[in-house]
């Protein structure tokens, strides 16, 4: 009997050194592949010239007419291991008001960043994915987006619109850089 | 903890199942001579996790590949780990499963009723080798990419289908995309399932036969030593497996994981090494001229398979005694010398073969150098090799050595010699004091310029007059003033030359900014422009051929000569 008790204790003791050997072998293991796996988490894997791009000649704008959307193609982009370049990174929708000053906006739906569209019928820019609906001036209309179309900074140079590419965080009210 | 132990077993009666998996007794007791099939279910483990995490960061593609393996390895955090554990470990499973062979082939394990496990065992084998070849072209590296060629290769020189074979398994008649996608397709998915299946049939069977115990013990010692798998035979196996994960992570650290070549570049020639587990065969080829080298790289693996699989239908005596086996233990071990032996012969020869030692530094060189520039620069998306051309001054360098270096470098010079150290102040120095020098203007017609004659403080002040005019910041303003004046005066310099970088002399070139980044670029455009030769410049005109920013480019590059070496 107490030979039986003696190897009963010993064979707890051993699978309590096995669990905790496995444990040891797991930890070591998983400490690196979780880092791994987070490497991209808060790092610019994706980078691109922020620079203004110029998208067309300002005389092709008509006052008062309707939006045209224009490509944003930036000059040069890291993406993690490649480098390239023209690369459109977004599109803008520009127009002139009857006064001649120009304007941008992104086409990054504020709601969850669908692409959004221009309806002709309603004067209207409209997100296809959720209904969202905003006015020629970039303000609400309706639908789920908390916060109107984020503006884009935009100048004329030598008649020339550039157009600077900004993300910002999507479904907040308040406009913030992403 | 117990009531959501029964709630569970209830449900899913797992406690049954852990019975049958652990609760087996093993007649003779425990042991570390049956722990390597377990360290073997380990590494696959290991490699599983390990080539999981790699999958996510590879990018299985001609132009794609190289660079992302050379991101995971200098970029990822800890990716260099990652991948070094998962090629450590690759070359771990070799040795663990040579050993699991040998320890079966001595307890005679494979013997009746065990022979079907015994084939499975060298099918898995197989399927090791298969992974490592598929798994050494990933990277797309110069190793990889030329070790393999070898290898499909061998499979293009089978009889009759070879050539359908090797376009079968390259996937088209070159080295591309295609190749890459099925080698990444047959290591990731297929060779996997491939292992797993046979690996669950290995241990079924194992578990069907139980294993075989020391011969060295009587059946009743056998019975009365009996201990239960767990947890006295796994707490041996846990044990094990642990130190040959803490031998890798060692080695890993030690070697800093595993070297990435430099990109595939299928224009350049490279003396490559298959994994040391091929060395054999690759030693045995060396011997073997035309069809029958053919005959041994497609039949040695055919012979080695064969012998090892008739082992257990030849070796039928009644006694599982080493010693009374001694014959097919024999054939084994001489299979196993030959192999050993070709093995070492290969890596000693290599190490003292001079010519193959300078290339593999070339080549490490050569690797360093693509990978930083990955790391600093990114890779063009025509991939590969086209990394070295975000090297600085890379365009320049080419047009140096295309249309600059014939004239301007070398013994057949017909122009001034321009390398390391031009247009430093002792560059400069020397020139004056000897401008038809065979350096200087001595190998062309022009060479009516007299050596200046003041010495000391006033060469000082010419010199550094001449040198501030390329623009470098450390010129000495009080030393350059001196050095006007004598310009104008004592040294008689402004009778042939201007230095206001506009009037245009007779008899020299005006000195104005005279090696800066903006003069050297119009310079290169127009030598013959009456500021600089005139009718006496014997230098080809470049305006037509190079645009202004190239010619900037090569301005900046020659400037970069004056710290007196070479910008790789």
């Amino acid at each position: 009997m107490a030979e039986q008790g003696a190897s009963e204790s010993r064979r707890s003791f051993l699978k309590a050194a096995t669990m905790a050997l496995g444990g040891a072998v797991g930890v070591v293991l998983a400490v690196p592949l979780v880092r791994y796996f987070l490497f991209p988490v808060g790092r610019k894997v994706v980078s691109s010239s922020s620079e203004p791009v110029d998208v067309m000649a300002e005389s092709a704008l008509v006052a008062g007419g309707p939006p045209v959307q224009v490509a944003l193609v930036a000059a040069q982009q890291r993406d993690a291991w490649v480098s390239r370049e023209k690369v459109a990174v977004g599109s803008a929708w520009l127009s002139k008001d009857e006064a001649g000053r120009v304007t941008a906006f992104s086409a990054v739906c504020p709601h969850l960043g669908c692409a959004i569209g221009y309806d002709d019928a309603s004067s209207s820019f409209r997100c296809p994915c959720h209904k969202s609906a905003f006015g020629r001036n970039g303000i609400k209309q309706a639908g789920p987006a908390k916060r109107g179309m984020d503006p884009l900074p935009v100048v004329v140079e030598s008649g020339r619109v550039k157009v600077t590419f900004l993300r910002f965080r999507p479904d907040v009210s308040e406009r913030t850089p992403a | 903890m117990p009531r959501l132990g029964d709630w569970f077993d209830l449900r899913a009666g797992h406690r049954r199942v852990l019975h049958l998996a652990l609760d087996e007794p093993l007649a003779g007791g425990a042991s570390f001579a049956y722990t390597f099939g377990s360290i073997l279910v380990f590494l696959l483990l290991l490699q599983i996790t390990t080539g999981i995490f790699l999958a996510m960061g590879y990018s299985a593609s001609a132009t794609d590949a190289w660079s992302s393996v050379a991101y995971i390895q200098d970029q990822v955090t800890l990716g260099w780990f990652v991948r070094g554990l998962h090629s450590h470990g690759a070359s771990a499973m070799v040795i663990i499963a040579g050993v699991h062979l040998l320890q079966t082939a001595v307890y005679g394990a494979y013997r009746k009723p065990r022979e079907l496990n015994w084939i499975v065992g060298v099918l898995m084998l197989g399927l090791l080798l298969a992974f490592a070849l598929t798994g050494y072209l990933l990277p797309w590296d110069q190793t990889g990419f030329w070790a393999t060629k070898v290898a499909t290769g061998i499979a293009g020189s089978s009889p009759v289908i070879g050539t359908q074979l090797q376009e079968a398994v390259q996937g088209g008649n070159e080295y591309g995309n295609l190749t890459l996608t099925r080698f990444f397709g047959l290591h990731v998915l297929v060779l996997p399932g491939a292992l797993i299946g046979l690996v669950v049939v290995h241990v079924l069977l194992f578990r069907k036969h139980g294993h075989t115990p020391h011969w060295w013990l009587k059946e009743d010692e056998l019975r009365r030593r009996s201990q239960p798998f767990w947890p006295d035979q796994m707490f041996r196996d846990m044990v094990a497996m642990a130190a040959v994960f803490a031998v890798l992570v060692v080695v890993n650290l030690y070697t800093g994981g595993v070297q990435l070549d430099a990109p595939a570049d299928p224009s350049s020639s490279f003396d490559a090494r298959p994994e040391w587990y091929f060395r054999p065969l690759f030693q045995a080829l060396k011997y073997f001229t035309g069809s029958m080298e053919q005959i041994v790289a497609l039949g040695a693996p055919v012979v080695i398979g064969g012998v090892l699989l008739a082992l257990p239908f030849v070796d039928r005596g009644p006694s599982n005694s080493p010693v009374r086996r001694w014959k097919e233990l024999a054939a084994l071990g001489l299979l196993g010398v030959v192999l050993g032996g070709l093995m070492v012969i290969s890596f000693l020869e290599d190490k003292s073969d001079e010519r193959y030692q300078k290339a593999v530094a070339e080549s490490e060189e050569r690797a360093r150098e693509a990978r930083t520039l990955a790391l600093e620069h990114g890779v063009p998306t025509a991939g590969g090799p086209t990394v070295y051309t975000t090297a600085r001054f890379f365009r320049a360098r080419a047009i140096w050595r295309e249309d600059c270096a014939g004239c301007h470098e070398g013994r057949e010079r017909k122009g001034p010699e321009i390398g390391p150290g031009y247009n430093s102040r002792a560059w400069v120095r020397d020139f004056l004091k000897n401008p038809s020098d065979k350096r200087f203007f001595g190998v062309t017609g022009i060479n009516e310029m007299k050596p200046v004659k003041q010495e000391g403080a006033d060469l000082d002040a010419l010199v550094e007059l001449v040198y501030s005019q390329t623009g470098a910041a450390d010129a000495n303003p009080a030393l350059v003033e001196r050095g006007k004046a004598l310009f104008d005066g004592d040294g008689n310099c402004s009778n042939c030359h201007s230095i206001d970088g506009k009037t245009e002399e007779e008899q020299g070139p005006n000195l104005g900014g005279r090696g800066s980044a903006e003069v050297l670029t119009e310079f290169i455009a127009r030598p013959d422009h009456p500021r600089w030769f005139g009718k006496a410049n014997e230098m080809p005109t470049f305006y037509n051929k190079y645009g202004g920013l190239e010619r900037r480019e090569l301005a900046e590059w020659l400037i970069s000569l004056r710290g007196g070496h070479a910008q790789r």
